[in-house]
């Protein structure tokens, strides 16, 4: 607060003074943009359409499948395992069971290639990583709390 | 030969193409430099053009580098380095940096790489570990330097521990990815020598060659 009053009366009475100080924060700004570029340049790629994602969820992938000149969407549907990285760089990994054999694929979430995630189910796990998940057989491999219930 | 362009490692990271594709890249933010002298074969007996790079306040220079700056009127600089290369079209005063770059371009870049400190075989030469059991206790040793009586002494350049890294290393051929010219900063595709912060010399080739 003190800064911006000591400008304006600078201001007021001539021009030249009141210009200095103002070149002094534009330079101390972008020197603190670039600390920082990296993360920056990674949000600015993120996808706005992504929902809020946790391990434990029950969730339905779409991934794009291109085969020469064809594109067609596959979906891929199971429990979210881990999330991985940060900003633009977050993968999860997506487990199911078919004919009990496990089967775990990873996504980028903000490709291009993944247009769609929906979530099914909201998994109560105490957990951050559902490794424990891999050593279970049966029923009990899939088998994850609802959360609130 | 090929044009230095100075400038900082910021980091790593990806760009996420439209088509899905995954690019790994390096951020260096590029300093940027003014050409000084431009030597040609007649007055020195060789070509070359003299660069220097980032400004700084005159006093934080020794004497005889202020001298220099003042003789040859321009804005004093921190580093100052020669490039051996023949170029028509740059003069004194011309600004180095982005405009030297162009997406697409390879270009060779030069930087100290990571200090490893006193490192054993494995590490430094890529020797196989012994058994780790067994009673085995040759776990990370060198194992035999050589022959006995004769030659009776260890063959020069034999591969032993000692220091690693921080040593001035060229990576080559790798290409510029993409440019931000508002922040100063080039995305070069793969990975760079050294740490954050870390001086590079990134080698292009001049445009009046």
């Amino acid at each position: 607060m003190t800064e911006d009053k000591t400008i304006e009366t600078k201001e007021e009475s001539t021009k030249e003074v009141a210009e200095a100080p103002v070149v002094e924060v534009i330079e101390k700004k972008k020197s603190a943009k670039l600390s920082n570029f990296v993360t920056d340049f990674e949000k600015g790629q993120m996808k706005d359409d992504v929902p809020y994602l946790a391990t434990g969820d029950t969730v339905n992938v779409s991934q794009m499948i291109v085969e020469g000149k064809k594109k067609r969407i596959q979906k891929f549907e199971g429990v979210i395992l881990k999330i991985q990285g940060k900003y633009s760089r977050q993968s999860i990994t997506v487990r199911k069971v078919v004919n009990q054999i496990g089967v775990e694929k990873s996504f980028l979430i903000h490709s291009p290639l993944v247009p769609e995630i929906n979530v099914l189910k909201r998994g109560k796990v105490r957990k951050a990583r559902l490794f424990y998940l891999r050593d279970r057989k049966g029923s009990k491999a899939t088998r994850i709390k609802i959360k609130g219930s | 030969m090929k044009l230095k362009v100075l400038g900082r490692k910021i980091g790593m990271t990806q760009i996420i193409e439209s088509e899905g594709t995954v690019v790994p890249v390096s951020i260096v933010e590029i300093i940027s430099g003014q050409v000084l002298v431009i030597k040609s074969e007649e007055s020195d007996g060789y070509e070359s053009v003299v660069i220097g790079y980032q400004d700084v306040e005159e006093d934080s220079l020794i004497k005889p580098r202020k001298g220099y700056f003042q003789k040859l009127n321009i804005s004093p600089k921190k580093i100052v380095r020669e490039s051996r290369t023949v170029s028509h079209e740059l003069s004194v005063g011309d600004e180095i940096g982005m405009g030297q770059i162009n997406v697409g371009d390879s270009i060779d870049v030069q930087g100290k790489t990571i200090g490893k400190g006193f490192a054993g075989v494995i590490k430094r030469h890529g020797f196989a570990c012994g058994p780790m059991s067994h009673g085995s206790k040759s776990h990370r040793r060198p194992g035999s330097i050589g022959g006995g009586t004769d030659p009776g002494r260890v063959w020069k350049g034999k591969k032993m521990a000692g220091r690693m890294g921080n040593k001035f290393r060229t990576i080559r051929n790798l290409t510029v990815a993409s440019k931000d010219i508002e922040n100063n900063v080039l995305f070069i595709k793969g990975s760079v020598p050294g740490k954050k912060g870390n001086l590079l010399v990134i080698k292009v080739e001049s445009n009046g060659n």
